[in-house]
């Protein structure tokens, strides 16, 4: 389930990956919840991992933990949205 | 790159793995200001760039140190252009003003690297063999503040600056980036903000 007011997060999720991995505005625009990250797409390896996360925290003022980063926060554009979403509005 | 006199631009690229990717954008900056007329000096700091020490045996003091040994062999008076975690280095360097492009606090870049060692394979961080040291001393490290430094900053990071830029953040990029009309943008704002310095 994605939690209300996640327009802003999502858009902003989208430039992060854009901007990260070097992908265009058209491509990231097209992501779904569905889209695979990481595992799926050979842009992300550990240091674009790294930089994703790092822009995430500092453009939505959150703090991700570490033992908060696993494979599932990250397999899909949906999931990613939804740890984000949750951070920010809670 | 230059004339021989003062007063000298002393640069301090970004650390470790953002070096590769804004080095170009730097060097191209950088000659933009000598054609300019500007003397320009790019150290390489101990274990970065060309230097042959390898990365486990510096640290932030060996490299404020170095900093301040470059300053100091230069014409006077020195003006400092730090990019990233480059401005955490020039705290010991008597500089007549400060320019920095995303600067960042020692604890920003220490928790970057701690990331990136979880998220590798737990030895390194990305290639580079860091130092405990390192890692404890950039802990309390923050840019300087004295005089007070001309900030500029990409328009997605929401911290404070002088001066946004539109565009992607070139040391999040995989591949190490040229863009020309950012690095005239750069180098433009330099010039206007050190011939306000020098007036």
């Amino acid at each position: 389930m994605i939690p209300e007011g996640t327009n802003e997060i999502e858009k902003t999720l989208r430039a992060v990956l854009a901007d990260v991995l070097s992908l265009s505005p058209e491509r990231v625009a097209a992501f779904t919840p569905e889209t695979g990250l990481f595992g799926s797409l050979p842009e992300l390896d550990s240091m674009a991992v790294a930089g994703v996360l790092t822009e995430v925290e500092d453009r939505l003022g959150i703090v991700i933990e570490d033992d908060e980063v696993d494979g599932e926060m990250l397999e899909t554009f949906g999931a990613l949205t939804t740890f984000a979403a949750t951070k920010v509005l809670n | 790159m230059g004339p021989d006199s003062g007063p000298t631009i002393l640069a301090f690229p970004a650390l470790l793995e953002e070096a590769n990717r804004t080095r170009a954008i730097l060097v191209g900056v950088l000659r933009r200001l000598a054609e300019a007329g500007w003397s320009v000096a790019l150290p390489d700091l101990p274990g970065q760039g060309e230097s042959l020490l390898s990365t486990e045996v510096v640290d932030l003091a060996a490299w404020r140190e170095a900093a301040a040994a470059a300053a100091v062999s230069l014409p006077q008076p020195t003006h400092v252009v730090a990019i990233r975690a480059g401005a955490l280095v020039d705290s010991d360097v008597a500089a007549a003003s400060r320019w920095y492009w995303s600067p960042m606090t020692g604890h920003e870049l220490s928790r970057e690297l701690t990331r990136l060692r979880d998220l590798g394979a737990g030895e390194d961080y990305a290639g580079n063999t860091l130092s405990d040291a390192l890692l404890a001393q950039l802990h309390g490290a923050e840019p300087t503040i004295a005089p007070p430094p001309r900030v500029v900053r990409m328009e997605s990071d929401p911290r404070p600056a002088d001066r946004k830029l539109a565009g992607a953040a070139p040391w999040r990029g995989s591949e190490p980036s040229t863009d020309s009309a950012l690095t005239a943008l750069l180098a433009d704002d330099i010039a206007e903000w050190l011939v306000h310095c020098t007036a």
